[in-house]
């Protein structure tokens, strides 16, 4: 008996080809094949999300180092009130926020909202003297409806374009009555399509959107 | 759509052949049944590729994961053993019976490479370079591993024999 022979023994018990053997390899395969497709399809979403939120972030990161930059001569401009309140340490630039500062969750482009709701709660009867007041303080503190703010700054970017919007607006970081004005305290805002909320020093405004502006329709 | 139906016409002409070149390569009907499977499904993902010839890719497929003794040992939970399970002098009462079982032991006993440089060789009929090629080994490793091999089942199917004769 020769070796193939000797093998040929074996061969023999090897089991035959099952009748629908085509079928399910064919069916194997199709599912391989979409689930490759899946992954490949999720694999460029997850790329593609993690660039979305990439992006934003380092181009935030890098023009607040360009208006950190930029803060830092007007912080030892020749302006009085400005340099009283950089003694006293009362006010400060929108750079001077500790960089580690956590987002409040609000982006700058909210911006609008706090504007229309800021307008409407000056515009107000009883915040007369708030209105009148240069600069206008804000709290640089997330501050809910209810109760002590927490100790968290405002989002940076909400800042900065806040700032751009409202020249007169400076942030503060002690809650200190000055003149009888207390700063003014914002809250996080809820946006849902063309509906908003925002909480103003104790009142939650209600805004919506309206032929590109966004308008205060209840809350004061 | 003529991509598939050729897939499906070589499936039906060569299975029977490629599951006892699988079966010769694992010693194990299931898993021979499995290995071939899989490597049927990766023919039918790369067929139009390997159209002119799928034999050569899915004997490639069989011979590289059952040459694959760590990973077939993992998923079976098994280890190869170097002693033959059974003995002819009257423990084994099948031995008597069926003259193909310690043949059957003594491929199954063989390390996965040796196994497959004696099938390759001896069965397929491939040339020794060929083989040391497919296994990615040199030739004189071919030889002697096919050498050994065939002795080990010569020398079984010699005891079976005899076995047989007695009982």
């Amino acid at each position: 008996m020769d070796d193939r022979e000797l093998l040929g023994l074996l061969a023999a018990e090897a089991p035959a080809p099952r009748p629908g053997l085509a079928d399910e390899v064919v069916a194997r395969a199709r599912r391989t094949r979409t689930r490759r497709r899946w992954k490949a399809a999720a694999g460029g979403l997850a790329l593609a999300a993690a660039v979305a939120i990439a992006v934003p972030v380092v181009l935030q990161h890098e023009s607040a180092l360009q208006s950190d930059s930029s803060a830092a001569k007007p912080a030892s401009g020749p302006l009085e009130g400005q340099k009283l309140r950089e003694k006293s340490g009362e006010a400060y630039s929108l750079g001077d926020s500790a960089p580690e500062a956590l987002a409040s969750g609000r982006s700058a482009g909210s911006a609008a909202v706090y504007e229309a709701a800021i307008d409407a709660f000056l515009k107000e009867g009883t915040n007369d003297d708030l209105r009148k007041a240069r600069p206008l303080r804000i709290l640089d503190q997330v501050c809910p409806l209810r109760g002590e703010c927490a100790d968290r700054p405002l989002d940076r970017g909400l800042k900065r374009e806040l700032s751009e919007r409202m020249p007169e607006v400076s942030f503060v970081q002690d809650d200190l009555t000055l003149d009888l004005v207390e700063p003014l305290r914002l809250g996080e805002a809820r946006i849902d399509g063309d509906k908003a909320r925002v909480p103003v020093s104790g009142r939650l405004l209600r805004l919506e959107l309206s032929r590109g502006r966004w308008q205060v329709v209840g809350g004061l | 759509m003529a991509e598939e139906e050729a897939f499906r016409r070589f499936v039906a002409e060569r299975s029977a052949a490629l599951l006892r070149l699988a079966y010769l390569l694992t010693a194990d009907r299931a898993g021979a049944e499995d290995l071939v499977q899989n490597a049927l499904v990766k023919a039918y993902l790369r067929w139009r590729n390997i159209e002119s010839n799928p034999e050569a890719y899915v004997r490639r497929v069989l011979v590289t994961v059952a040459a694959d003794e760590r990973r077939r040992a993992h998923r079976r939970h098994e280890t190869a053993m170097e002693a033959l399970p059974e003995t002819v002098d009257g423990t084994d009462p099948y031995a008597g019976i069926d003259g193909n079982v310690r043949l059957r032991s003594a491929l199954a006993s063989l390390p996965s490479r040796q196994r497959a440089a004696v099938v390759l060789r001896h069965w397929v009929g491939l040339e020794v370079a060929e083989v040391a090629e497919l296994l990615g080994c040199s030739a004189g490793t071919v030889r002697s591993q096919t050498l050994r091999g065939l002795e080990k089942l010569r020398e079984a199917y010699g005891l079976a024999v005899e076995g047989e004769a007695r009982g």
